[in-house]
């Protein structure tokens, strides 16, 4: 067995600057450059466990996996691809699983069946299959030339799901997870329509969206916003032909660069599919940037802050990790700007807004609380700046 | 070339992550009912012992579990990196709600950050949110039963509101009324 090992603090501390944006990669170099799969990693290889997936069979959940990748190496402006390497040497359960959680030196990614949450109930305690539905993420390396990229992932599905998740469900849950295997960091991107008890608008949720929704089922195939992104990591030859680029910066009034709001660019006659996302000060430089692909055409913009309940693992962008971050403390007040942006492909535009700050929720707390009953009872607007 | 995980970044004070791991959602019934272990207290030290983090914390107060000083939690290194498990670091005062430890000695906060409530100071108040905001914290439980009259005033609000900060104290009044409440309706 090979053994993980951990990379120093110290050397973390030096050469890390890994960081996400909406709509972007999960973690960059110091120099902004995401951490991705390199090319000569392509297609990358996956290997499926040779046991069941709970109620599924070995051929139903593998058909899956395969599909959920499938979908990723489907997008034509993308250079990432997969290969399904064949199968595990076992049926990996509780006994033998150890060895897979080591990343080594064949580059091949496991995809686990937890069949029976056995696996899980292992690693994380005693009941934590009944809440665990899985989980899929990638080992990093280093190497001095190109910074940090991914070497091989691991993949684990919990098969006491499959009694209540039909394989459409579990599909949208594991291309979502997939992303996040690639590299790619979560978007808010039409949150009012996330648990609005309307399945018919759920199309317009990105799959990278951080949470389910009413019905999940559409989120198993990508959106604009979620092909642009994987496009901005794995940019192919001629993506241009499809893509233009904006790249901004927000600034509070004062001048002063605004960190962790969320851009939102909306394509005009198609306002509803039609949206990309980044971050304010993605790569964490202090300088309130962001940048994002778009499909030619002309666009508005609104900034929003991150939703107050996007943080830990369901953060978006770098400056949401707890309720006492950026995102939170400081965030921005909903604007949209009068200003619209005309791209080309292939053509780069810049564009700087100015964001106004939210006096009414400078700290979360329990006067949030307060703040948020009101809306919920239609007694304030929803930007809370107003009786 | 050095060969690193991921979590020597995670370690880093200034990192952030997005989840790489699919949950289901828990209220605060479902919490109590699936920890071995609740306590209040702060962490004192994080260690790598073999394939295990090791965190400690000073316990201020057990809610459930047996009454200790400290709590270790032992959580696999490898699987916590790629799901992206809570993580602490020393000082920080939570609320945890811990799985009973695996056969391997293995536990982890119930699912994950729903699991873990940080303890602050705002506003003169000491408050408690979990990764979630809190956010239905309270779905499909009887607060009417729970909170009768003006008893939790705090978490009432909180319940209307769908999410936000709750007043530390009265999280832990409720707790405790919960496990006591599961305890009785254990008894044959």
């Amino acid at each position: 067995m090979k053994k993980i090992q951990l990379l120093c603090l110290c050397a973390a501390l030096l050469q890390y600057a890994a960081m996400a944006w909406a709509g972007g990669p999960l973690y960059t170099n110091r120099d902004c450059t995401p951490v991705v799969f390199p090319a000569s990693a392509m297609p990358i290889p996956y290997a499926v466990d040779q046991g069941e997936l709970g109620d599924f069979s070995n051929s139903l959940a593998a058909g899956i996996v395969d599909d959920c990748f499938g979908v990723w190496q489907s997008v034509p402006t993308a250079s990432i691809s997969f290969k399904n390497a064949g199968f595990l040497p076992e049926d990996v359960n509780e006994t033998n699983y150890e060895p897979y959680f080591d990343s080594d030196a064949d580059r091949v990614s496991p995809v686990i069946f937890d069949s029976d949450g056995g696996i899980i109930d292992d690693v994380y305690g005693y009941g934590a299959s009944d809440y665990i539905i899985g989980f899929s993420g990638s080992a990093i390396d280093y190497d001095a030339s190109g910074g940090w990229y991914y070497t091989e992932g691991l993949t684990l599905i919990n098969g006491r799901f499959t009694g209540l998740f039909t394989p459409a469900v579990f599909k949208a849950t594991f291309v979502h997870e997939f992303g996040h295997f690639i590299g790619l960091d979560h978007s808010q991107i039409n949150l009012p329509y996330v648990s609005d008890d309307n399945t018919t608008n759920d199309m317009y949720i990105p799959t990278m969206f951080p949470t389910s929704t009413d019905d999940d089922t559409p989120l198993g195939e990508l959106n604009p916003d979620d092909e642009a992104a994987l496009t901005m990591l794995y940019p192919a030859e001629g993506s241009d032909a499809a893509y233009g680029r904006i790249r901004g910066t927000l600034y509070w009034r004062s001048g002063l660069p605004a960190r962790g709001a969320n851009i939102v660019a909306v394509k005009q006659g198609d306002e509803r599919m039609s949206q990309f996302s980044s971050v304010s000060d993605y790569c964490m430089q202090g300088d309130g940037s962001f940048e994002m692909l778009v499909t030619p055409g002309t666009y508005s913009f609104f900034v929003e802050p991150v939703y107050p309940l996007f943080t830990g693992g369901s953060s978006v962008g770098p400056y949401a990790d707890t309720a006492l971050s950026a995102s939170f403390v400081f965030p921005v007040r909903a604007a949209d700007y009068e200003e619209t942006l005309t791209i080309a492909a292939g053509e780069t535009k810049e564009i700087e807004l100015f964001a106004r700050r939210n006096w009414l929720r400078p700290v979360p707390g329990l006067a949030a609380n307060l703040l948020q009953l009101l809306k919920n009872l239609g007694l304030i607007s929803a930007s809370g700046t107003e009786l | 070339m050095k060969r690193c995980i991921l979590a020597g970044i995670l370690f880093c004070a200034l990192c952030s992550h997005a989840s790489a791991a699919a949950l289901r959602e828990l209220n605060l019934e479902g919490l109590c009912r699936s920890a071995g272990t609740i306590v209040w207290g702060v962490c004192t030290g994080v260690e790598t012992r073999d394939e295990a983090l090791v965190y400690t914390f000073t316990a201020y107060r057990m809610l459930k579990g047996a009454a200790a000083d400290t709590v270790a939690l032992r959580m696999h290194k490898a699987a916590s990196m790629y799901a992206r498990a809570p993580r602490f670091a020393e000082g920080q005062e939570v609320l945890l709600f811990l799985h009973p430890e695996s056969d391997r000695g293995y536990s982890s906060p119930v699912g994950f950050g729903q699991g873990v409530f940080r303890i602050a100071s705002s506003s003169g108040e000491r408050t408690a949110v979990n990764e979630r905001g809190n956010s239905r914290l309270f779905r499909g439980m009887n607060m009417d039963k729970l909170c009768p009259g003006a008893a939790f005033p705090g978490i009432r609000q909180c319940s209307l509101a769908g999410g936000g900060a709750l007043r530390h104290q009265e999280l832990m009044e409720l707790i405790a009324k919960l496990i006591t409440e599961n305890d009785k309706g254990a008894r044959p």
